[in-house]
């Protein structure tokens, strides 16, 4: 497994309950983020994911029990919009760092309520630093019994891909 | 009335500006932990609440946290933990090196007002 070109389908997520669990804990936090954050209302869209390197990806490793990586990509606009609305910066002053900044802050507070929803007596994961990925639609392989968990969220205005692959 | 926001995220601390700005509470902020020890330094410790990011690179919130509390000169500071680590454990541990409260993110301006009124003690 790995190739993630074509953006895995949360379909094929539903037909195994544990990654199911996954991505409703994934998904349900990036929706509560986003709502406490920007005012927004997201819920889950119809079609694939972003394909990594569309637009900007914001990424974080998962490390401990579950080790991982966790990748929200948005494209431009639909940041420039996320990022005014968190900070109350008018659009036209949003820049890229503002835009980087807020995704990466999307990926952490997303990985945190994650990791709220599926611990139990033990951390599910330890979160590390968010980092920014840009550049022109790449592909991503991940070694192992990659578990993939993949959707997309978003309103009429802005979307979100999330894409999680476990070791 | 003067916070010290540490967070490395500059998004987060525009969000915080902005609810200080509407208590009329002065600002000072840091990106990490050692910028946060530095600055302290610079203003003699004079804030009167520390809202505190806990994944930070360079120094984290937690061991700013340890610092500050067995540093006699801020020790009597109360510090608010803004952050995503939510669990009860990280709550636990926080509350146990100092922290007077806890905001998990994300959360709304409301809720942010709020919990400064709850420190600075004022009637909100
Ligand atoms: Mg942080």
């Amino acid at each position: 497994m790995g190739d993630m070109g074509d953006g895995g389908r949360a379909g094929q997520v539903r037909d195994d309950p544990v990654m199911g669990y996954v991505a409703d804990a994934f998904l349900g936090s990036l929706a509560e983020v986003v709502s406490a954050a920007t005012g927004l209302t997201f819920a889950a869209l119809e079609g694939g994911v972003h394909r990594v390197g569309e637009g900007m990806v914001g990424a974080m490793g998962l490390y401990g029990g579950n080790r991982g990586i966790l990748l929200i990509s948005a494209e431009e606009a639909d940041l420039r919009l996320l990022s005014s609305r968190m900070t109350g910066t008018p659009p036209g002053d949003v820049t890229d760092a503002d835009m980087g900044d807020t995704l990466c802050e999307i990926v952490n507070m997303t990985a945190g309520g994650a990791k709220l929803r599926l611990s139990g007596e033990e951390d599910a994961f330890t979160l590390s630093m968010p980092f920014i990925i840009t550049g022109q639609a790449m592909d991503v392989s991940f070694k192992g019994r990659a578990g993939v968990v993949a959707g997309r969220l978003g309103d009429g205005e802005a979307s979100l891909s999330l894409r999680v692959m476990f070791h | 009335m003067k916070l010290l926001m540490v967070d490395d995220s500059s998004s987060i601390r525009k969000v915080i500006k902005a609810a200080a700005d509407m208590l009329r509470i002065e600002t000072e902020e840091a990106e990490d932990g050692l910028q946060a020890l530095e600055l302290l330094e610079r203003i003699h410790g004079e804030v009167d609440l520390i809202l505190l990011d806990w994944n930070m690179p360079g120094m984290n919130g937690y061991d700013f946290l340890v610092e500050v509390k067995k540093d006699g000169r801020y020790g009597h500071i109360p510090v608010m933990m803004v952050t995503t680590e939510g669990q009860q454990s990280s709550i636990i541990a926080a509350v146990r090196a100092g922290a007077a409260n806890y905001l998990t993110k994300p959360f709304t301006a409301g809720e942010l007002e709020a919990k400064i009124m709850e420190c600075v003690g004022g009637e909100g």
